[in-house]
């Protein structure tokens, strides 16, 4: 059920009017609640194919159980280790057999052997969001096994009650259905707290249309319009085109995938706040960022947050000496890189970037950061160029995903040939033009917020929601051919 | 504050935008009449195909016969409404005639897809049809895809560039163009195309069921028209369903009339008037008007 389907704002609007104002059978709506959303979300799930709804009871079934087990005090210290190994090795698991099994067994294995087995081996289909919700159930097992007192209040509570309230609360962390596919990737101590009985006063009304509006925006308006021109990226259609149209493609990608995905991730924000939940911010105007460090602390905040704690820092991070940590950092990118996809492109994307950040941090250990006296505007400006482009250029292996494909269309941009094919070049400027606008409004939040003190918060609020109300009428007259949205496919 | 009332300020303003927008368009008559993307073009076609009035006749096709818009008809006494779909095949349009139903008099078929077969941009034609935008755009015109912003002003841009190109090409001072030819990539091998000849045969069996009366079209694509050749498939499918051919691009290099391509494939604007022109003279020449029907003449 995609986002920006009728049938998605019919199922979102009957689920929030049943959750707020239904008849509560169970009496107490802090159990019904989470009850009640873990129900939807497996509607939600499993409306195309309901035979995914199965995987998911699983792993709620399996981290219920040993989440339960690993918060109870009284347990041994042995048996909660090997639960903890066997909790995360049954998500590794599933994670591994159905997303990198195919990969693996092409990769590896004889090709005589790989036309032996049977289709569903040679090609298993990948269940849709099950990257994000294992990273969530591996949160919520490795935070119980911690015992942490302070964000997981909501669980350690539980624990001697009615297990009904533990389960419904474990089972709707892990399940709520706006970041089910794609995230954000909630932590289990930054969210199991908020899981109480809501009101409509609970919701934040301002910020919900604010996030829903921008981030439906940003998906129909401008990603779901540059895909038009920038699926010529694929092969064999590139192979026609001129450098400097393939140029101006790639950076059209930049723009799409970040507003495909700021966009879903405003759009599923804007739902949680709509059922009275807050998820952690996933974008924070990556393009401003000076350095590949700082790309990485503004894209998928929450993927790279949950890679920081739960396995840059187990790793060592950069405790252990400079050569230690320039390994750590490798690690980490390459599996960030093999988590979006089953794909050598993917591991290549994310060594790259691995490469690129240990040499960041070399040159930052070994030259400084800034050398002083030269105007700070011009350097800043120089740096978040040179960073897009990196960006933009490390972008041609995640679309692509084959060694000589990328090697070819870079090949193509190296000839200089300039035809332009004005269609294309007009969809890329108009639709492009959103995505740098939203990052200058980045950019001028120190400007603005003097503006509001000097204007006044209701003229201030005014000019808000004027552009919010242009975004509207764009989604209304502007919107492009429906997609789905990038991210599902990891 | 209330917590509403930023919200409500938001749906007022944008309900205002919205008002404004439409008075504007309406009032200064702007509509698109070329889309920025394949699948854009192919809704403004779709939208005023379906939602627009009836007309004496169709011109089916791909991108090619749709750059011959219905408006390059007027005057000629032939109304013409345009199913010329962007990187879609003539068998997708025949299929959306016999499915939807138009009742029409003359199917005029272009020629160039007759061979091709279909792939994703047919795949999201459909798709697009079925579309709840695009059904509520029968009611609502604001949602049509003739009424967006990019559109329009893609369109002005695009009619300001052809004619500069018309412009360059009677000064004799047009740069060669580049050589597209994207039908030709999805043509397919002998048995695809033996598969495909009985496809395009039954859906044509299937149109003049209800169509008073078909005509293939060949629309100049490609370098000169003394050049332009319909694909091999034409003369056999006209023989054995009895159609007649406008070949257009005969008559254009027999006249001494050249065309000029935006992008090697596409005729410009002067151009594509050009060919509305001869289409709407070879129709009046071959077929008659008898009882509110078309059909071909006993001369012919």
């Amino acid at each position: 059920m995609l986002f920006t389907s009728p049938v998605f704002v019919f199922f979102t609007s009957s689920v929030a009017i049943l959750y707020y104002f239904a008849p509560n059978p169970l009496r107490h709506k802090e159990i019904f609640q989470p009850l009640f959303l873990t129900l939807a979300s497996m509607v939600f799930y499993g409306w195309h194919s309901p035979m995914l709804v199965i995987l998911l009871s699983t792993s709620l079934f399996v981290n219920g159980l040993a989440s339960r087990y690993l918060l109870q005090p009284y347990r041994e210290a042995s048996t909660r280790r090997l639960i903890l190994i066997l909790g995360v090795a049954a998500n590794l698991g599933a994670l591994a057999f159905f997303k990198y099994a195919s990969m693996l067994v092409s990769t590896f294995l004889p090709s005589s052997w790989v036309r032996g087995m049977t289709p569903f081996l040679r090609e298993i289909p990948l269940p849709v969001g099950i990257s994000f919700y294992t990273l969530q159930g591996l949160s919520l097992l490795i935070d119980s096994y911690k015992r942490r007192t302070e964000g997981m209040e909501g669980l350690l509570n539980e624990i001697d009650g009615h297990p009904l309230r533990l389960y419904g609360k474990i089972s709707f962390y892990i399940s709520f259905f706006p970041r089910l596919m794609a995230g954000p990737i909630s932590k289990a101590h930054e969210f199991v707290n908020q899981i109480g009985p809501k009101g409509v006063r609970d919701i934040d009304w301002n910020d919900a249309q604010r996030k829903l509006i921008t981030g439906f925006f940003l998906k129909m308006v401008v990603a779901d319009n540059l895909k038009e021109v920038t699926d010529a990226i694929g092969q064999p259609t590139f192979l026609e085109l001129s450098s400097v149209t393939l140029l101006a493609l790639l950076y059209g990608y930049s723009f799409q995938i970040f507003a495909d995905f700021a966009g879903y991730s405003l759009i599923a924000m804007g739902l949680g706040r709509l059922f009275g939940y807050r998820f952690p911010v996933n974008f924070e105007f990556p393009y401003l960022s000076e350095s590949l460090t700082e790309f990485w602390r503004r894209w998928h905040i929450s993927l790279t947050s949950w890679l920081r704690e739960y396995l840059y820092i187990p790793l060592g991070g950069n405790r252990e000496g400079a050569l230690r940590t320039y390994f750590n950092i490798f690690v980490v990118m390459f599996l960030c890189g093999l988590w979006h996809g089953a794909a050598w492109g993917f591991a290549v994307w994310g060594t790259a970037h691995g490469i690129l950040l240990a040499a960041e941090r070399l040159f930052r250990n070994r030259f400084g950061v800034i050398r002083k006296g030269r105007p700070r505007m011009i350097s800043r400006f120089l740096r978040i160029f040179m960073t897009f482009n990196i960006v933009t250029f490390l972008w041609l292996p995640f679309r692509l995903g084959d060694f000589h494909q990328e090697i070819e269309y870079l090949r193509i941009i190296a000839r200089g040939t300039y035809d332009i094919k004005p269609q294309m070049i007009f969809v890329l400027l108009f639709f492009s033009i959103p995505v740098v606008m939203y990052h200058i409004w980045g950019a001028t939040a120190e400007v603005r917020s003097q503006m509001r003190n000097l204007a006044g918060s209701r003229l201030y609020s005014l000019i808000e929601s004027s552009i919010l109300a242009l975004m509207l009428f764009m989604i209304l007259v502007n919107f492009g051919a429906p997609s789905a949205f990038i991210y599902f496919q990891f | 504050m209330n917590p509403f009332r930023q919200v409500a300020q938001t749906f007022a303003i944008a309900s205002l935008f919205t008002i404004v927008y439409l008075s504007v368009i309406n009032l200064a008559g702007l509509k698109a009449s070329l889309g920025e993307t394949n699948y854009q073009a192919n809704m403004i076609r779709l939208g005023d195909f379906f939602y627009g009035p009836n007309k004496d006749a169709v011109l089916v096709g791909s991108s090619i016969a749709g750059r011959i818009l219905p408006k390059y008809f007027e005057n000629s006494g032939l109304e013409v409404a345009n199913l010329g779909l962007d990187g879609a095949v003539l068998l997708t349009g025949l299929e959306i005639i016999a499915e939807r139903g138009y009742p029409t008099r003359l199917l005029l078929l272009e020629t160039e897809t007759i061979d091709a077969v279909q792939g994703p941009n047919d795949q999201a034609v459909v798709e697009g049809l079925s579309n709840l935008s695009f059904r509520l755009a029968r009611w609502l015109p604001l949602l049509r895809a003739s009424s967006r912003p990019s559109s329009i002003i893609y369109s002005k841009l695009k009619g300001w560039r052809d004619r500069s190109i018309d412009a360059e090409a009677v000064a004799g001072t047009k740069r060669q163009s580049i050589m597209l030819e994207p039908a030709k990539q999805r043509r397919g091998e002998d048995q695809v195309l033996a598969k495909q000849k009985v496809a395009i045969i039954n859906a044509i069996r299937t149109a003049k069921a209800s169509a008073g009366c078909i005509a293939l079209v060949h629309i100049p694509c490609k370098g000169p028209v003394e050049d332009s050749r319909p694909p091999s498939m034409v003369d056999e499918i006209a023989e054995q369903l009895a159609l007649p051919t406008i070949d257009v691009a005969r008559v254009m290099a027999s006249r001494g009339i050249s065309a000029q391509y935006s992008d090697g494939t596409h005729l410009i604007e002067p151009s594509a008037r050009k060919v509305a022109q001869i289409i709407a003279e070879r129709v009046s020449k071959e077929f008659l008007e008898r009882g509110g029907y078309i059909e071909r003449k006993a001369t012919y």
